[in-house]
């Protein structure tokens, strides 16, 4: 009998539930890189970026009213499938929304931008064709990468996430800015269980 | 109680039934027929075709059928899925599966002793299954091939790029992995200097004694050569020279240190990441380092290739995946008791065909019988000659410190009653020397043969070796508990209905990622610049064909391809290789056996020879492959009378 309960008890019953949280919330299931990371970082990057003095001297410098940015590859070194369009579209985001900073579009997206006001010759009614030659070149751009180390042994794992990211002066090379961004998390597991 | 009171105890509860019995015969009888009828792993997969990337759908379906894809089996279902999808160059399918296969294996890291109670009391096969450490790496590996082909298949640069970012990722995902594996088994040359110390030396001095030849420490699996050299192919191709470096380098020193021995590789392997260390090294950052490695490492002819070598030349990788990892099997064994002398026995009950049953008491013999010296005294003394005579086919349990709680519980009564019980472990079978050669032609031209870089099989082999001792307790405490449950004061009746249903529920856990390939192999050539066409041929080892596989290159100045391929080795000597459509060629026990020469059909092409051996390949060293195999052979044909006279 008590075989029998003892049998029956391996077996445990499992429901799904489901509910809404706020985005802000952090919810860590395991050490992989999340939603509240790719937050993290955005929000340092932007306050960072927003604060430090190269938009006033490219205004100094050139008297545009707003430096314009190309972004470039950002290089996923870590040993995570990182969506890394999710920060850089939030730091996009702020960065036109302060109304400081304009970016262009570049690799892909512009060929494809390029393509589009080919045809646009070809179809579209005179006067509201996009004009040829007139896109907007880019004052700096934006490139970095997210690098982690990781070290593991047995149920305990630390990982280390470093994101770099920097502006580059199209003109003279010079690195306007530079961001960086540390996560670091410990995942302990136990090797038995009930 | 005293040591008296209990063997008085002992001989009281046995002489309450008497130990012949008219029905103990027809009892044996019904206990060892459903041995023939249990269906392995393996045989639940017979019906999945070997032309996996020409019959897709079918082989999908298949996996379906057979696996829990959503209960105890879906690590096993996403793993065969993601090899599956891979082979159908369905590549981002097969991610998405692997993902959700390696999210499972690190859910599993965690042993639950309920599931592990629950794989005592009913079997293996109603557990999750764990997987194995080579096989959690080969999900990465197999994620980073997907990514490769994506990177191959790429429409544009970027595209490539990002592709190739991906298979990095993956890289440094087994790369942690590996690291993780390392440190907790050791190093190679730690493995070495612990086995030569005193301590050592002593512990094996007394695993001679006991009969202990399954030396676990020869058999870990502590880091992957073969991974660490497609891990430096990947920062290669991204352009990234010192992690290529140091991962052609730790795969020249694994295979040199001890993967080469341990799973029975080319030596050419060896010599091949050396030659790719040296090559990166020149490129500059190493001063006259590369010089003295090239002289220490390489050999006169691939030092004057070095010297040769154009550094922008394109490269060609191909990496040939052959064959299928042989299936496990399920070994039967008798639990019988001998009371007087507190002493369980187990006996192997061969099954199947005859190579099937010489294949189950070589396992036996190798991984279990009482072979030892001290156990042939202990055996002498209770039962003389005629005891220690036996050995090569019994494994005894001295049981005297558990022998007053077995009685209570009446396990010792109810094995007696039916004359014996059931039980289940699983085994392998020998693996042969050979299993042929792939050659690759450029152009129509034979230009190598390829390399055995890693064997899965082996791999495969030596995690069940050294699973073996945990394998035959749990069976036969799975057998004690179902018996204990039936200790309640019941008449006999139930007693023996009790011993044939735990007999009739012992399994073997015969599961394991049985798609992976057998044997990896790999060539790297430098080609000019300019469009190839490459053919890779795979030969048994009497030099027929088996499968051949064709492609198309366009390579630039500079570029690293790699072309990985699966060839398919059929299943028995006899077997034809089957078109497509045709029915489907069910796997044997004998699945993994390479086919055996056949004479050359009038009028076909004669057949290539068999490509001539590298004079590093001829080698006479004392690698455990081989040890191994003239041990079993010796002991084969000692066996040979034992299994006749059983049979007759």
């Amino acid at each position: 009998m008590i075989s029998v309960a003892f049998l029956a008890g391996l077996w445990s019953c499992t429901t799904v539930r489901t509910q809404r949280v706020s985005t802000d919330e952090t919810i860590d299931l395991t050490d992989k890189w999340n939603d509240t990371d790719s937050r993290l970082v955005a929000d340092e990057m932007i306050d960072d970026m927003l604060t430090f003095p190269w938009i006033q001297q490219h205004q100094q410098e050139t008297g545009e009213p707003r430096p314009t940015v190309i972004l470039q590859r950002i290089y996923n070194r870590s040993h995570e499938h990182i969506a890394v369009d999710t920060f850089i579209n939030d730091l996009k985001r702020a960065m036109i929304r302060s109304g400081k900073v304009a970016f262009v579009v570049g690799g892909e997206e512009r060929k494809e931008v390029r393509g589009e006001r080919k045809d646009q010759e070809l179809y579209a009614r005179e006067g509201s064709q996009a004009e040829m030659g007139q896109e907007e070149g880019a004052d700096f751009a934006l490139s970095g990468s997210i690098d982690s180390i990781v070290d593991q042994v047995g149920g305990k794992r630390v990982t280390f996430y470093q994101v770099d990211l920097k502006l580059i002066d199209m003109t003279s090379n010079r690195e306007a800015w530079n961001g960086q961004k540390k996560i670091k998390k410990v995942q302990t597991r136990s090797r038995f269980g009930l | 109680m005293t040591r008296l009171a209990r063997d008085q105890y002992t001989a009281t509860a046995f002489s309450r039934r008497p130990r012949e019995r008219p029905i103990t015969d027809l009892l044996l009888l019904l206990l060892i027929l459903p041995m023939t009828g249990c269906a392995t792993y393996s045989d639940k997969l017979a019906n999945v075709p070997w032309e996996i990337e020409a019959r897709c759908a079918e082989v999908r379906k298949a996996i379906y059928d057979t696996h829990e894809c959503e209960g105890a089996g879906s690590l096993l279902c996403n793993m065969q899925l993601g090899i599956i999808e891979h082979r159908c160059a369905n590549y981002t399918q097969s991610n998405a599966v692997l993902s959700r296969a390696d999210a499972i294996a690190e859910e599993q890291y965690t042993i639950r002793g309920s599931r592990e109670l629950q794989k005592i009391i009913l079997n293996p096969g109603t557990a999750p299954y764990r997987g194995s450490a080579y096989e959690w790496v080969y999900i990465s590996y197999l994620k980073a091939l997907n990514y490769l082909g994506e990177a191959r298949h790429a429409s544009n640069g970027s595209e490539r790029q990002r592709a190739l970012e991906e298979a990095r990722v993956e890289i440094r995902r087994v790369d942690i992995k590996l690291r993780d594996i390392e440190a907790r088994k050791g190093t190679y040359k730690e493995a070495a200097s612990r086995s030569e110390d005193t301590f050592g030396q002593m512990f094996r001095l007394y695993n001679g004694l006991q009969g202990n030849w399954v030396d676990n420490a020869t058999l870990e699996y502590r880091e992957d050569a073969y991974i660490r050299y497609l891990s430096g192919v990947v920062y290669e191709m991204l352009g990234e020279w010192d992690d290529a470096r140091v991962a052609y380098q730790k795969a020249a020193t694994l295979y040199d240190e001890g993967y080469t021995n341990q799973y029975d590789l080319d030596e050419d392997m060896a010599e091949q990441a050396w030659f790719d260390t040296v090559r990166i090294m020149r490129r500059g950052g190493y001063g006259d380092e590369w010089k003295r490695i090239s002289r220490t490492h390489l050999s006169p002819a691939r030092q004057r290739e070095l010297a040769e070598l154009d550094p922008d030349a394109a490269q060609l990788i191909v990496i040939e995946h052959f064959g299928r990892v042989p299936p496990t099997g399920e070994l039967n064994l008798l639990l019988s008791v001998i009371p007087q002398y507190q002493q369980l026995v187990l006996r192997p009950v061969p099954t199947g065909s005859m190579e099937d049953q010489r294949a189950q008491l070589e396992w036996f013999f190798m991984v279990y019988a009482d072979t030892g010296i001290l156990k042939w005294i202990r055996k002498y003394n209770h039962g003389g000659i005629q005891a220690v005579a036996r050995s090569p086919v019994e494994k005894t349990i001295f049981a005297r410190p558990a022998w007053h709680l077995l009685t209570e519980l009446k396990v010792p009564q109810a094995i007696q009653t039916v004359g014996g019980v059931r039980v289940a472990v699983p085994y392998k079978k020998p693996l042969p020397d050979s299993v042929g050669s792939s050659s690759l032609r450029i152009d129509g031209a034979e230009v190598a043969t390829l390399d055995r870089a890693e064997s899965v099989a082996h791999l495969a082999q030596a995690t069940q070796l050294r699973r073996s001792g945990l394998e035959i307790w749990s069976s036969v405490a799975g057998a004690t508990t179902k018996l204990a449950a039936c200790s309640a004061p019941t008449p006999d009746d139930w007693l023996i209905a009790c011993s044939l249903v735990a007999s009739a529920l012992a399994r073997a856990e015969t599961r394991n990622w049985a798609l992976l390939p057998y044997t990896v192999r790999l060539k790297r050539v430098f080609l000019d610049p300019g469009n190839h066409q490459a053919e890779l041929v795979a030969l048994d080892r009497g030099g027929q064909k088996l499968d051949r596989e064709y492609t198309s290159l366009d390579l630039d100045s500079g570029d690293i391809k790699v072309w990985s391929v699966f060839t398919t080795m059929f299943p028995t000597a006899t077997t034809p290789p089957r078109s497509a459509g045709a029915a489907p060629v069910q796997s044997t026990s004998a699945g993994y056996a390479p086919p055996a020469p056949a004479p050359a059909a009038a009028g076909a092409p004669p057949s290539p020879a068999p490509p001539a051996q590298h004079p590093r390949q001829r080698r006479t060293s004392s690698n455990a492959g081989r040890a191994f195999g003239s041990i079993l052979k010796a002991v084969t044909e000692s066996l040979d009378d034992v299994l006749e006279k059983g049979l007759r």
